[in-house]
């Protein structure tokens, strides 16, 4: 198992393509839908919702919130910064390796699968603000919308091109990206005092 | 004093490297110390980490090798319109990021790099897609091409040293003060 070859599951309820029936109304004939992109879907949106809720409402969430707005005031608050970057780091670690799990069986496994996926991620936070998660939700579906689209009309080679382009207009137009606090790109960070 | 010295040294000392591997191995080095050189001036002077460099190397590369395939222009010329090239995209991409903060700059820069490198790979008829350009020309001093490799070794030598000594000049120029203050 462990090699280079490229690897990928199929499991029994993942093959059969979901079909939703034809809908002459809306000129759609046959719909057909992978059953593992729609829990992929479910449930990334799900832990997109739960980490924001936790974020916004839990004790530990407002924590977090608070060390990354300034950190020598939540230093000066009595916050353990080295626990907080010791929680949090691990936190967004088992978000990145539970998406990965769910793109198994849409891409394949195999050692360098990680790195397609680093330029988008750096995009997608970007572009819906560095602070935000409602800000990334929407930004990624926008930007999966802009790659499919665009990778139909220009074609798949040139897919990638187009979302960096609207990458850099947004920076140009909006730099503290869709959802940021507007600003922010351009004050210094308040740092700590150590 | 200490860097002439070093330069003699570095001059004299591949005539005794008999080995093509290791020669080809120093032309390399030469060569990706003066991009890391030309890196340095706006990411360690002006602390502006800018990931993108690769595409100014590239339109310099692209722009005198397509000189010399199409126009017969000789390199020694070519090199220098290509490098006005990727300066003047370098001045469009700067005006349009400067003013972003220093991980947004990174991004911004990190983005053109991989736009130049989709639109070198895509479009085939300018660079000849994923497999580049194939060099059909003879050896001579109008082409910068020589059969054994030790020329090379000197024309990247020449780049270095011509970095290192720009490098001289603008520290301890006005320029240099201007730069060393951004950080």
């Amino acid at each position: 198992m462990w090699s280079a070859d490229f690897r990928t599951i199929s499991l029994n309820y993942l093959r059969n393509p979901i079909v939703l029936g034809p809908y002459p109304s809306l000129g759609i004939q046959e719909l057909n839908v992978n059953p593992a992109r729609v829990i992929a879907f479910i449930l990334g949106l799900s832990l997109s919702i739960a980490s924001y809720l936790f974020l916004k409402y839990s004790y530990t969430g407002k924590i977090i919130r608070a060390t990354s707005q300034d950190r020598s005031a939540a230093l000066l608050m009595g916050i353990n910064i080295d626990k907080v970057y010791k929680l949090t780091f691990p936190i967004g670690i088992l978000l990145v390796g539970v998406a990965g799990c769910l793109m198994i069986p849409i891409y394949t496994v195999h050692p360098f699968v990680g790195f397609e996926f680093v330029l988008v991620m750096f995009v997608v936070v970007v572009f819906g603000g560095m602070g935000s998660i409602v800000g990334a939700m929407i930004a990624g579906i926008l930007i999966g919308i802009i790659e499919v689209f665009s990778s139909f009309l220009i074609g798949p080679g040139s897919k990638q091109a187009i979302y960096f382009l609207v990458f850099i207009a947004v920076l140009v137009i909006r730099p503290a990206g869709l959802f940021g606090v507007k600003g922010e790109e351009e004050l210094e960070r308040i740092e700590a005092i150590d | 004093m200490l860097l002439v010295l070093a330069a003699v040294a570095l001059a004299v000392a591949p005539l005794f490297i008999k080995n093509d591997f290791y020669l080809d191995g120093f032309i390399l080095v030469f060569v990706w110390a003066a991009f890391a050189g030309s890196w340095n001036i706006i990411s360690g002077y002006c602390g502006m980490v800018s990931l993108g460099h690769n595409a100014f190397f590239g339109i310099g590369a692209y722009t005198s090798t397509l000189l010399l395939l199409r126009y017969g222009l000789t390199p020694w010329l070519g090199m220098l319109v290509g490098g006005g090239l990727a300066a003047l995209v370098g001045l469009v991409l700067g005006i349009v990021c400067f003013r972003l903060r220093s991980h947004y700059f990174a991004l911004a820069t990190l983005a053109f790099g991989q736009v130049s490198f989709i639109v070198a790979i895509n479009w085939r008829s300018l660079t000849g897609g994923a497999e580049g350009i194939a060099l059909p020309i003879e050896p001579g001093l109008y082409n910068m091409a020589s059969s054994s490799k030790l020329a090379y070794l000197y024309i990247g030598l020449a780049l270095f040293l011509c970095v290192m000594l720009i490098f001289h000049v603008i520290e301890r120029s006005r320029l240099g003060y201007y730069l060393t203050a951004f950080k």
